[in-house]
């Protein structure tokens, strides 16, 4: 390195130059007075951080976070818990949707016949089968999971 | 414990949160000095720390191991931090005492640097790289990935940070300087 270069002192500093790097820098360090003055000055302000000290994190201070993470389970279970009421609600409100487009359907059996029903509402929706159902339902269930 | 953190990240993705406790015991002092150089403030550090784990907790299990679990908590007590930053108006100080150097004659041997002070007239951005870099030793490129920014900008921003840190603890020495001839303090 013939150049002055001022991030590579930096670097140089920062232990991010590889080995020829280190080498072509120090060459240029014993003939350039510049460079070796300002990596003094670097070499300040790297000492201004190894010299500081910085009070402690108290126990109480942990010992509080590790309380709010105690609780933290209970209220995503609390979470979930209503989540799943809301869910199951629309679940209802599906079924009732299903039952009143199967009524609506000519070939309908009268009987309660559930399998074919469910068959027929599935083929109704478009869905392709029954586990696009319960994936919906899955689906529904980890949004209610997912925290922002 | 013993037990190393990708074991420990598993048990916790596994449904154990007792395993999370332990990784809060192993990385709430340095995540709270990293928050500290950034916040400032003792209160505020720790409300980072605290929304840092907790946040952590919840979004473990997104987790994948693609960076070391420490690099992740820095990653996101950084982003608390910016946010605690921009929501807030007024701090109050808390010295970031540094200890005089032995063996020095300079103006620096009897003056106790404010390194929070100093550090909080630089901006945000720099105050990242410069604790990043020297309270948490990490590489350019881990900074890089933290920040999501190019390897090339952390660079220039340290570079640009330190020179401003250096005309500052020039200035605040030139202030403090101890008159030796007058016996003043």
């Amino acid at each position: 390195m013939s150049q002055c270069d001022g991030q590579r002192l930096d670097a140089y500093l920062d232990g991010e130059l590889d080995a020829l790097e280190v080498a072509q820098l120090e060459a240029h360090l014993a003939n350039c007075p510049s460079c070796t003055a300002e990596l003094e000055r670097l070499r300040d302000v790297f000492d201004l951080f190894d010299r500081s000290t910085c009070p402690a994190l108290d126990r109480f201070a942990i010992a509080r976070i590790h309380g709010e993470i105690e609780s933290l389970p209970q209220r995503r279970r609390l979470r979930f818990a209503v989540g799943l009421a809301g869910l199951a609600a629309s679940v209802l409100v599906a079924a009732s949707l299903l039952l009143s487009l199967v009524s609506r359907n000519a070939d309908a059996p009268t009987g309660v016949d559930w399998s074919t029903t469910v068959s027929l509402a599935i083929a109704d929706l478009n869905l392709e089968s029954e586990s696009d159902l319960t994936d919906l339902i899955v689906e529904g269930l980890s949004q209610f999971n997912h925290d922002e | 414990m013993g037990t190393d953190d990708a074991s420990l990240v598993l048990a916790v993705q596994s449904g154990d949160h007792l395993a999370f406790h332990e990784l809060v015991d192993r990385y709430a002092s340095d995540l709270y000095r990293l928050a500290y150089s950034l916040a400032g403030q003792a209160a505020d550090a720790e409300d980072i720390v605290q929304e840092t784990l907790l946040a952590a907790f919840q979004r473990i299990g997104g987790f994948e191991g693609r960076s070391k679990i420490k690099t992740w908590l820095v990653s996101i007590l950084v982003r608390q931090a910016a946010l605690q930053h921009r929501t807030r108006r007024r701090r109050l100080w808390v010295s970031l005492a540094v200890e005089p150097r032995d063996g020095t004659s300079s103006e620096l041997h009897d003056t106790r640097l404010d390194l929070a002070q100093l550090l909080e007239q630089l901006s945000q951005e720099h105050r990242q790289v410069l604790a990043l870099r020297h309270l948490e030793g990490l590489s350019y490129q881990e900074m890089a990935d933290i920040l999501s920014v190019p390897r090339g900008t952390v660079e220039s921003r340290l570079f640009r940070a330190r020179r401003e840190l250096a005309k500052k603890m020039t200035g605040y020495n030139e202030n403090t300087v101890v008159d030796h001839d007058n016996e003043s303090v």
